[in-house]
C-alpha cells in the first residue's frame, strides 16, 4: 500500500497579483524541508497569481486556489482552512506572523488539535526525521527555545518575515497539481462589533515603512527625540525606511510598527545605517541579512561595532546634523 | 456586568528580587478593567490566574488594587501546559466561575511572548475577540465602547457581550492602593480551584495535553562580522555615508 506523503502547508498572501515576500520566503523554506523530510509542499492561495516572479516559486508544489478565502474574519478563515487541511497527512502549516495570521493560527490549532508555535525564526528537521524543530525567542529575547511537536501532532507555526531566503526555482516545471476546493461551512459573520469612529494615526509610518527599501536608517537610544524629525526628513529625501531599536519603539518616540529586532521585524536591504544603537543580540540577529551595515556610536565597545562593516566613532546626533545639512538643506 | 481579568505570574526579570512577577501586559488589562469600574461601580471584576499556590500574595494584591474577587487555578495536572492547553484550562475555569460578559488579558506574556492565549480563550469560549485594545468605556446594558489601535487607525467600537479583549499596553507599576483596600486584601483569601472542583479532562492539559514540547532553552550568540573599518570623525563619517547612499541605485 502506498503511503501518502506528508504535507507542508504554506498559507500565502497575495499582494498586487503576486506572492508577498513573506509567502515566497515560506515556500522556499518549505521546499527545503520537504526535500529533507521526503514531504510535499502544498500552497494555499486566496487568488490567482498574475506576477511572473511569484510563479517561479510554484513549481514542485501542490496549489490550492481558494478564492473564497478573501475578505473573511480570522475565525472564518480558520474554519475554511481546517476543512482543507483536516484529515491530510500533515507535517507543518506555515503562516505569516502578523496579528491576523496569528489569530488564524491559534483558531486552526485548536480546531485541528495540533501544536502551535509562535514567531519562528528557524525550522529544521528533527534528528528522528519524523518531526520538525522550531526555534523562537523567549524571555524578552534573552534566550532561544527549540520546540518540537509531540506524537502524531503536527505543528502550526507563524514565521517571522525575512528570516528565510526567498530562493528562486531552478527549473521551469509546472506545479505538481492544482485544486479548487469548494466552500463549505459558510457561517455569516456576526454583527456584534460596530465601528463608530475611525481616526487616522501614524501617517508618517507610510513614508518610513521598512518594506522593499534599499536603505534603512535605524534609531536607537543614543538619538535625542528632537533629532527624529531630521531623520524622517533625511529618510524621505533618500527614500529610506526608518526603524527603531526595542527601547525606542517601546517609548513614545518610535513607532511600534517599525521595531527592528526579533520581537519586531527582520530586515533586508542594501545599506543599513544604525544611529545610536548599541546592538543587543536580538537587534543584531534581525539585521544580519543587510548587505552593508554602517554603525554610528560614541561607544567604541558597543556590540554593534562587531556586526558592522563600517564603524563611525562619533556622536550619532552630530552625524545626523551633518547628514541633514548635506542631504536636506543643500539637497 | 462581569469582567474577568487573566493575570499571568512569570519569573521576574533580572534584578527584581521576587518569586513571581505580574506580567506587565496583563497589569495593563487590569488597569483598563479597574478604570472602567471606577466609572461603573456595579461592574464585578475577578482576577484570575493559573499558577502555583505561591502566587496567592500577588492575587491578594489584585484585590488591594480594586478587584472584587481573586481566583487561583492551581493543580499539578495543569503544570507545563502550552498555550493551547492553557487556553483550555482557563476556558473551563471561566465557565466554572460563571461565564463573564468580558474577559480581559494582556497582548502577550513577558516570558513566552506568544500572544496566543487571548485568541485561544475566545476560540474555546466562542466569544468575540478584539485585539489591540487601548481603553474601554461605558456603553449600554449589553455593550461597551472599546478603543483599539492598529497600524494606522484608532478605532472606536461598540462591542456586544460576550467578548475577549486583548489589551495593548504595559503597566509597569500596579497603581496606588488605599490603606483601607490593603487591609481588606490582607484579610481576603483568594478562591483556589483545583481539578477536584473543575473536573477538567487531564488528557487535554498540563504536559500530557500539550502538543508541543520545549527541547531546550539556549543562549543566543550575536552574529559578528569581525573588525569593522573605523572612521573617527563625524564629518568624515557623514561624507562616507553620503557616498554610500549615492552608490546605491535607487
Amino acid at each position: 500500500m502506498k503511503t501518502e506523503k506528508k504535507q507542508i502547508w504554506v498559507i500565502c498572501e497575495i499582494i498586487n497579483g503576486g506572492l508577498s515576500v513573506g509567502s515566497r520566503q515560506m515556500i522556499s523554506k518549505a521546499k527545503y524541508l520537504a526535500k529533507e523530510m521526503n514531504a510535499d509542499v502544498s500552497v494555499i492561495l486566496p487568488a490567482q497569481i498574475e506576477d511572473r516572479k511569484s510563479l517561479e516559486h510554484t513549481p514542485g508544489t501542490h496549489i490550492f486556489y481558494c478564492s473564497y478565502l478573501k475578505s473573511t474574519s480570522g475565525g472564518e478563515y480558520a474554519n475554511k482552512l481546517s476543512d482543507i487541511i483536516a484529515g491530510k497527512n500533515s507535517l507543518c502549516v506555515m503562516l505569516s506572523d502578523n496579528r491576523f495570521w496569528k489569530e488564524v493560527a491559534v483558531r486552526l490549532a485548536i480546531r485541528l488539535n495540533v501544536g502551535l508555535i509562535a514567531d519562528c525564526i528557524n525550522i529544521v528537521p528533527h534528528e528522528d526525521k519524523q518531526q520538525l524543530v522550531y526555534t523562537r525567542m523567549v524571555y524578552s529575547e534573552a534566550k532561544m527555545a527549540r520546540i518540537t511537536t509531540k506524537g502524531d501532532a503536527f505543528g502550526i507555526c507563524t514565521i517571522k518575515k525575512n528570516v528565510f531566503d526567498e530562493g528562486v526555482a531552478t527549473d521551469s516545471s509546472a506545479p505538481l497539481s492544482y485544486s479548487y476546493p469548494t466552500e463549505t461551512n459558510m457561517v455569516l459573520p456576526t454583527n456584534n462589533i460596530r465601528v463608530t469612529d475611525r481616526t487616522l494615526i501614524q501617517v508618517q509610518d507610510q513614508d518610513i515603512s521598512l518594506e522593499g527599501r534599499k536603505i534603512i536608517l535605524g534609531i536607537g537610544r543614543g538619538i535625542e527625540i528632537g533629532n527624529l524629525k531630521k531623520v524622517w526628513q533625511i529618510a524621505k529625501k533618500i527614500h529610506a525606511g526608518v526603524g527603531f531599536s526595542k527601547p525606542v519603539a517601546d517609548s513614545q518616540s518610535g513607532s511600534g510598527q517599525n521595531q527592528i529586532g526579533q520581537s519586531g521585524k527582520f530586515i533586508t536591504c542594501n545599506l543599513y545605517i544604525a544611529f545610536g544603537i548599541s546592538g543587543s543580540i536580538h537587534h543584531l540577529c534581525a539585521i544580519q541579512r543587510c548587505k552593508k551595515v554602517i554603525a554610528v556610536n560614541l561607544d567604541a565597545n558597543a556590540p554593534i561595532a562587531h556586526a558592522a562593516d563600517i564603524f563611525i566613532h562619533a556622536d550619532a546626533n552630530l552625524v545626523i546634523d551633518a547628514l541633514h545639512h548635506a542631504i536636506v538643506s543643500l539637497g | 456586568m462581569k469582567f474577568v481579568v487573566c493575570i499571568k505570574y512569570t519569573p521576574p526579570p533580572i534584578g527584581i528580587d521576587s518569586l513571581y512577577y505580574a506580567n506587565p501586559y496583563d497589569l495593563y488589562a487590569l488597569h483598563c478593567a479597574l478604570t472602567y469600574k471606577r466609572c461603573c461601580p456595579d461592574v464585578h471584576v475577578t482576577a484570575l490566574s493559573m499558577a502555583p499556590d505561591r502566587a496567592i500574595p500577588l492575587l491578594k494584591n489584585a484585590v488591594a488594587l480594586g478587584c472584587d474577587e481573586a481566583v487561583l487555578i492551581s493543580d499539578k495536572n495543569f503544570a507545563g501546559s502550552d498555550t493551547i492547553a492553557t487556553s483550555y484550562v482557563l476556558c473551563k475555569s471561566i465557565k466554572y466561575i460563571g461565564s463573564p460578559d468580558f474577559v480581559l488579558c494582556g497582548e502577550k506574556s513577558m516570558d513566552g511572548e506568544t500572544g496566543f492565549v487571548g485568541i485561544g480563550l475566545a476560540e474555546c469560549l466562542h466569544y468575540t475577540y478584539i485585539s489591540d485594545v487601548i481603553s474601554i468605556e461605558k456603553g449600554n446594558e449589553k455593550s461597551i465602547i472599546v478603543k483599539n489601535r492598529d497600524a494606522y487607525y484608532e478605532n472606536t467600537l461598540m462591542v456586544d457581550m460576550p467578548a475577549v479583549l486583548s489589551c495593548r499596553g504595559v503597566a509597569l507599576n500596579e497603581g496606588t492602593v488605599s490603606l483601607q483596600r490593603q487591609k481588606l486584601a490582607n484579610r481576603y483569601n483568594p478562591i483556589v480551584l483545583t481539578n477536584a472542583a473543575l473536573k477538567i479532562d487531564t488528557s487535554r492539559c498540563g504536559l500530557k495535553g500539550s502538543f508541543t514540547k520545549v527541547l531546550e532553552i539556549i543562549d543566543e550568540t550575536a552574529p559578528a562580522k569581525g573588525d569593522p573599518y573605523i572612521i573617527n570623525e563625524k564629518d568624515a563619517g557623514a561624507d562616507y555615508i553620503i557616498q554610500e547612499i549615492r552608490g546605491i541605485d535607487m
